[in-house]
């Protein structure tokens, strides 16, 4: 019986103690409307934003029947993308890239949350650790 | 036994998932990714880097060139830059509204469930203060004379700490989003009081549910407490009181490390910038409702 209540004890420690690790890196803006599940797409760099509040980079995917979409990527600030390892050079326009994203929850939005970006060549972009936001309530 | 054995994994647990077993020595936040430069990027030879712009591995670094565990210092002397993104408030603590804080409270309840679509901030109002305490993106003080200035990187701007025994207006003919502040030692304790606050701010955004902000009236007063514990360490409390609307006191306690290498950089909340992102981001969301 002790040891039932002890293991109760643990086991809702871990639920309070887990999302509050995944606080330390907020951002300003919310990220609520960001889906969890994870996407894979590759395309051409159209824009590559290097600015506040929130860095972005907009990039087209084409699908087999040739219809391509216009995706934008939300990352954060320039300060915590500095201490990731982006710059404004890090991306180019007409750069390929493979993006791994969190898309928007919002039906037919083409708006998500950049987790990383790979360059044709394996070259790491980005590999973004604000992603444990998603985990917010 | 078992009950030892349980408690074992119960420690293990909170230990694992706690900031500070993040990294070998102090808890700076943020676990590294595959990204993260081993070395700090600066404009170049001579330049530092900003409080926001280092991961773990740069800080780690950096504590142990400038000696800062085991360093000198006057308790007296809170120079320097400190932290990266503020101290949060303790929700956990927030006390019973008063039935006016509880209706000015719900009037700020975002008109969408993505982003809090009435804070200021979204706007590039000033965050004001106590806000600016819980977010910032690093500070600075620097000592004077006669007064303690406080710069803060988050909208570049600064408040006078003043520390001539002038007393707080008890009427000021502006109300300022920054308030009015004056400070004292109190033995190894600089202790500042605040009043005169622009009601227009909120205290901060409530990072509960992150779709309401707190509120205040022009009556709040703030007091806050800084106790400089080792070179590196500031403890950090803030008391915010507002019988308007709040029951009780609400107190904030938190500590900051110094930034050895760093500078507060330039991060203005430009319009412009901000305009294009709620477009884009906030609009969506309210024509998708």
């Amino acid at each position: 019986m002790k040891l039932r209540r002890a293991l109760v004890a643990w086991l809702l420690a871990l639920a309070v103690v887990i999302p509050m690790s995944s606080l330390v890196g907020f951002a300003h803006h919310s990220r609520a409307h960001y889906g969890t599940e994870e996407s894979t797409t590759k395309g051409i760099v159209v824009e590559y934003k290097w600015r506040n509040p929130h860095v972005y980079v907009v990039w087209a995917v084409t699908d087999q029947s040739g219809k391509t979409t216009q995706w934008v990527g939300e990352m954060a600030s320039l300060t915590s993308m500095i201490a990731d390892g982006m710059t404004k050079d890090s991306l180019k326009m007409g750069d390929e890239i493979t993006v791994v994203s969190f898309p928007s929850k919002i039906t037919g939005s083409t708006e998500a949350l950049i987790k990383k970006i790979t360059k044709a060549d394996g070259t790491v972009v980005v590999d973004n650790s604000r992603v444990p936001n998603l985990r917010q309530p | 036994m078992r009950n030892r054995i349980v408690s074992s994994l119960f420690a293990l647990t909170c230990l694992a998932f706690s900031p500070s077993a993040w990294t070998q020595e102090r808890g700076f936040g943020r676990a590294s990714t595959e990204t993260q430069p081993d070395k700090d990027v600066t404009p170049g030879p001579g330049w530092k880097t900003c409080p926001r712009c280092t991961n773990n591995k740069q800080l780690q670094a950096a504590y142990k060139t400038y000696n800062v565990e085991g360093h000198a210092f006057d308790p007296h002397d809170l120079s320097g830059v400190w932290g990266n993104n503020g101290i949060e408030l303790d929700v956990k603590t927030v006390p019973p509204f008063t039935p006016l804080g509880e209706r000015m409270f719900q009037a700020t309840r975002s008109e969408i469930p993505t982003t809090n679509s009435k804070d200021g901030m979204l706007i590039c109002d000033p965050l004001g203060f106590p806000r600016w305490f819980a977010y910032n993106y690093g500070f600075q003080f620097v000592m004077l004379p006669d007064r303690v200035l406080q710069f803060f990187e988050w909208g570049h701007t600064w408040r006078d700490i003043w520390t001539d025994g002038r007393k707080l207006p008890d009427d000021p003919p502006q109300p300022r989003w920054l308030g009015y502040a004056v400070g004292r030692w109190e033995g190894d304790t600089f202790l500042v009081e605040g009043s005169g606050y622009d009601d227009r701010s909120w205290i901060s955004e409530d990072r509960r549910n992150r779709i309401r902000g707190f509120p205040h009236t022009d009556e709040m007063r703030t007091i806050e407490r800084y106790r400089r514990t080792s070179y590196g360490t500031l403890e950090a409390e803030l008391t915010i009181t507002d019988p308007k609307i709040f029951t009780r006191p609400w107190t904030t306690k938190g500590k900051v490390e110094l930034r050895p290498n760093a500078e507060l950089w330039e991060y203005f909340c430009v319009p412009s910038e901000s305009d294009e992102y709620n477009k884009r981001l906030i609009e969506a969301a309210r024509q998708s409702k």
